[in-house]
């Protein structure tokens, strides 16, 4: 009886749950902020254009601030940040910025650069030299030449290690739409790789 | 045993984790036996991994996660 007696008298402070304004904004910043890198690129990916990336990653932080009281602790932040993000990018830019038609190939075999590369003769090391040989840059733009759609499938997948249905969730389709989309965006990718090996030359034709 | 074709058809969603226990354990049983199969498989790891570094998250502008953070103070006053 006199202990509880003690326990009540006790100040009762929860410090990391986030209920008052400094407790939430530590929280943020320990959380959200770190994945600014991953969001930034993403969304250079998605707007093929440093300035609207900024303004896109901007307001996709400050509306996670203000809903970041809803978001529950111990939940998946990266994939919450990420449909903060594409619903954003629909709201505020893919209206007023629509982006040209591109067309994707729809009739690409299997193992496209596979069977390129590695039906010179060349011992499966070699390969991924020819790989590894293309710039930084060839590899982004060929990820930028392919439709919004699958091109944020691919990176959601390939880059960041998104399943395909934490993929649906964020960019809120069907299960069955994220893998048709992850399958014939990585084949055109392969393609235009294969494309930009040939433009730098760095095989013998 | 299951073949060839039906490893390289399943082997995307297999790579992605994707199958289940089952299945993912006959694909792996096959790779283990088929030289083939492991080399396309092989090829597609290093193409991802590649494609994940070269495009893969670099740092955001220092002005724009200053200019974020003044705005998170503002929210906050």
């Amino acid at each position: 009886m006199a202990e509880e007696v003690h326990q009540v008298a006790k100040p009762v402070r929860l410090p990391e749950r986030g209920s008052d304004g400094a407790g939430l904004r530590a929280r943020f910043e320990r959380d959200a902020l770190p994945l600014m890198p991953n969001l930034y690129s993403a969304a250079l990916r998605m707007t093929r254009n440093p300035a609207d990336a900024e303004d896109l990653v901007q307001e996709t932080f400050l509306r996670a601030y203000r809903g970041f009281s809803g978001f529950t602790e111990g939940t998946n932040i990266k994939a919450w940040l990420y449909r903060i993000l594409t619903n954003t990018f629909i709201i505020s830019y893919r209206k007023q910025r629509r982006e040209p038609q591109t067309v994707l190939e729809d009739e690409l075999p299997e193992w496209y650069l596979y069977e390129r590369l590695g039906g010179r003769g060349a011992v499966a090391s070699a390969e991924s030299t020819v790989l590894e040989s293309i710039p930084d840059e060839d590899v982004k733009a060929a990820l930028d030449s392919l439709p919004e759609a699958f091109r944020m499938a691919v990176w959601l997948a390939d880059v960041e290690g998104f399943s395909y249905k934490e993929i649906a969730e964020i960019v809120d389709v069907p299960i069955g739409t994220v893998m048709s989309r992850l399958h014939r965006g990585r084949k055109a990718l392969e393609k235009r790789l294969w494309d930009k090996v040939k433009e730098r030359g760095l095989v013998d034709d | 045993m299951i073949d060839c074709e039906h490893v390289l058809r399943e082997i995307e969603l297999f790579l992605d984790r994707e199958l289940d226990a089952t299945e993912s354990k006959h694909i792996q049983e096959h790779l283990a036996e088929c030289g083939g199969c492991l080399e396309r498989k092989e090829f597609r790891v290093t193409l991802r991994k590649i494609v994940a570094k070269k495009c893969g998250p670099s740092a955001a502008p220092e002005e724009l996660v200053s200019r974020i953070r003044a705005l998170l103070s503002d929210e906050s006053s």
